[in-house]
């Protein structure tokens, strides 16, 4: 026990303590204020849903949000936490030591599951707020929630762990096309989310959750032993929770050192023959580098991959949908909309922030590029442009068919297109001077830097957000100016991209000296 | 090749390093010794440009590394004691990257990579990806990486390490031969018996501070290194 607490100890430290050191408290403050911004954001949107609702379909709403963060949980097992369980650097450190393998398991396991638990309690604790404010919830109705929430990541998270396990090993084995492994598997998560979101039954809003439900038990029951007080559900509830750690433990313990052999010890294979050299330029090579390192990391890749993949499937979903088109063409008349339509792209194309983990990602090899004789700014240049190359193409793509599509009026496409082009780029360098402001360099898995850490969290929800924030204020000035709104939103987005990438090249590259 | 002028560093409250001063001429292999915790690291990342310094100088042929930070990183090379290497590339990719730092000609390059890669063993996995890299072909990677580009300086900290002897052997005959060419080596290490066969210029540095630094015979007189560094490292224990 005494062991298990101390690997606990520095599990946490290791993901958590940052925050508290004393150098780092004034950073702490911004990040607070980011996470109730989240939290805030997260809250307002589930009482449009649930707290608009009539009453007596309340329930329903509340279980959409209960499906959704069921597939959240889901999804992240899928992609990551069997990463972190069998981490090849933590191996090579704990294995040594005279601590059994099944602790080693039960610590990260811990430590797994409390960054699901924070992503779940972000939407379920404001839900049981807004649903208990609307029907005035009993407070054993309110102690069985908080009492069962934290049972419920634990069917998902190990469902999530044995699938994502599997397909982590089989991708293990294709290390020169890891590429297209991580790729295809995108795919295959991405399709699986789509057909989510496709699946109607009569209700329309729940059908997320009647079909994670048909995956995930442990959904439904949360809902009824928390909600109905069904005594069968809690304990078939917290039986299968405890047996999902118990086995996983298990399992991963008693098979952890060849697992871990599988995932990470690769032999290199010897080849003979002349090694063709071609040197093309420090530019290029910088941009060729973030690339190799994204492509190539199944965690940096599949947690960013959707943004382009989304916006793909929007121009998809309104090229081929004839009931999507006439929805648009009405809805195109509305100036409001025409002047958020290009912030509605921004806003998905942040949705991969490649840039955000790119400076945490140099991680122990910093010293490589520190020591190199190519300057700070070309160096963040390319982290930046890598993510505006991975985004900004399937953005306009995206947003040039559906402009196309709703027969657009033709300045408002164009400003709009200005809009959509300079916020993308301001975006990429907000999410760059976040990652130097909150940097992440001491790493064993790249979960810890693309998921668990504070620059992530601030681009994929805090920009998100807060693009999708201005768009509005774009679609108000439209409504109010009509053109010119548009005209005033396209000014102030290439203002805006200016002055952020002056801030970059000026705060950012002494930040990045400092590191 | 190397001035380094008054160089302080300080964590917080604790100098690392104290008006350290030292030169290394050019055709030079030089010695930097020192106990864990001396500010040998310290001193070597300033030098490369990794970390910033409080106070002095340091001046790579001429060009202060601070202001014209590009063009002495041009002529450096850096070797650190545990070398991470991208991962995600394979061992040509990672020379090819380096080549491309330094703004190689592709013909050069690749006849450097070759001549580097089979003289340190390495060029017949050159394909494979850094990650199947034992810790030893990892080193030698970034060996080869170091001298490719034809540097002026090289800066190394503990080179040795992780090295086998055929490897090792082949580095010190490597940078005997380059130094006939002018190349200045600047190297921390541990095994002083290395250090006495190969350097040229030797200093000891102690809690930041230096010494003593000078050309190896003088420096040591009748005494060998060893004895050298423990006479030495018992004297100012005693005068504290």
């Amino acid at each position: 026990m005494k062991k298990f607490r101390l690997l606990l100890a520095l599990q946490l430290k290791n993901m958590y303590a940052g925050l508290f050191k004393k150098k780092n408290r004034k950073k702490a403050i911004p990040l607070g204020i980011i996470t109730l911004i989240a939290l805030a954001c997260v809250s307002l949107y589930e009482y449009a849903l649930i707290g608009l609702l009539p009453v007596e379909v309340t329930f329903v709403g509340a279980q959409m949000f209960v499906g959704v963060a069921g597939m959240l949980c889901f999804i992240s097992a899928l992609t990551s936490s069997h990463l972190t369980l069998l981490s090849g650097r933590d191996y090579e450190r704990l294995s040594p030591l005279p601590v059994s393998n099944f602790t080693i398991v039960a610590v990260k396991l811990v430590a797994v599951y409390l960054s699901q638990l924070v992503t779940t309690a972000l939407i379920l604790l404001p839900m049981l707020v807004i649903v208990g404010i609307k029907i005035t919830l009993a407070p054993i109705v309110i102690a069985r929630y908080l009492a069962l929430m934290p049972l419920f990541p634990m069917l998902p998270l190990f469902i999530g762990m044995v699938i994502g396990g599997v397909v982590g090993l089989l991708l293990s084995r294709f290390q020169k096309i890891k590429s297209l492994a991580n790729f295809l598997y995108l795919l295959l998560l991405v399709g699986f989310v789509a057909f989510l979101m496709t699946q109607q039954d009569a209700a329309g809003l729940n059908s997320t959750y009647g079909f994670m439900a048909k995956i995930l038990p442990s959904l439904s029951w949360f809902f009824e032993g928390a909600f109905l007080g069904s005594v069968s559900k809690i304990l078939w509830l917290t039986g299968t929770g405890i047996l999902c750690a118990v086995i996983i433990c298990l399992v991963i313990g008693l098979w952890y050192r060849p697992l871990c052999n599988a995932f990470n010890a690769h032999v290199s294979k010897k080849t003979k023959g002349k090694v063709s050299v071609k040197v093309k330029g420090q530019s290029r090579a910088l941009l060729k580098r973030e690339a190799k390192r994204f492509f190539t990391d199944t965690v940096y890749f599949v947690n960013n991959g959707i943004a382009p993949i989304m916006l793909i499937g929007i121009a998809v979903a309104v090229a081929v949908s004839q009931t999507l088109k006439n929805t648009l063409l009405q809805i195109t008349t509305v100036p409001f909309f025409l002047g958020f339509l290009p912030f509605l792209f921004v806003s998905c194309a942040a949705m991969g922030p490649t840039a955000a983990s790119a400076v945490s990602m140099e991680g122990k090899t910093l010293w490589q590029i520190k020591s190199l004789p190519v300057s700070a700014k070309s160096v963040l240049g390319a982290k930046r442009n890598f993510q505006i190359l991975f985004t900004l193409p399937f953005a306009c793509l995206s947003y040039a068919v559906v402009c196309f599509v709703c027969k657009m009026p033709v300045w408002y496409a164009l400003l709009g297109g200005i809009s959509l082009l300079f916020a993308t780029a301001t975006v990429a360098d907000v999410d760059l001077f976040a990652n130097l402001k909150f940097p992440k360099m001491e790493w064993t898995s790249s979960a810890q830097v693309v998921k668990q850490s504070a620059a992530t969290f601030i681009a994929t929800i805090g920009v998100t957000l807060l693009v999708a924030a201005i768009g509005a204020g774009a679609g108000f000035l439209c409504k109010e100016i009509g053109l010119w709104g548009a005209g005033v939103g396209a000014a102030l987005s290439v203002a805006v991209c200016l002055a952020f990438r002056i801030i970059v090249n000026t705060r950012g590259v002494k930040l990045w000296n400092e590191l | 090749m190397l001035k380094i002028e008054n160089l302080t560093k300080k964590y917080g409250n604790f100098t690392a390093l104290k008006n350290l001063t030292l030169t290394v001429n050019a055709g030079e292999i030089f010695g930097f010794i020192g106990h864990n915790g001396a500010g040998k690291s310290t001193a070597i990342r300033s030098i490369v440009g990794i970390q910033t310094f409080d106070g002095g100088s340091i001046f790579i042929d001429d060009k202060n590394v601070l202001s014209q930070s590009i063009e002495a990183k041009k002529v450096t090379a850096y070797l650190p004691d545990n070398p991470d290497i991208y991962e995600f590339l394979s061992g040509k990719g990672y020379l090819t990257f380096i080549a491309e730092m330094y703004d190689m000609e592709s013909a050069d390059a690749e006849a450097q990579i070759k001549k580097y890669t089979e003289l340190f063993g390495i060029a017949d996995v050159l394909s494979s990806s850094v990650s199947t890299y034992s810790h030893g072909m990892r080193q030698k990677l970034a060996i080869c990486g170091a001298l490719i580009h034809r540097p002026r300086l090289v800066v190394m900290d503990e080179p040795f390490v992780g090295l086998d002897p055929v490897a090792a052997h082949h580095l010190k005959e490597t940078m005997r031969e380059l130094c006939k060419e002018g190349v200045s080596f600047f190297f921390s290490t541990h095994v002083l018996e290395v250090a006495e066969k190969l350097c040229d210029r030797v200093a000891i540095i102690k809690q930041g501070e230096l010494l003593v630094c000078g050309n190896m015979q003088e420096v040591l007189q009748d005494k060998s290194l060893e004895e050298l560094f423990l006479s030495l490292s018992e004297k100012t224990g005693e005068e504290k």
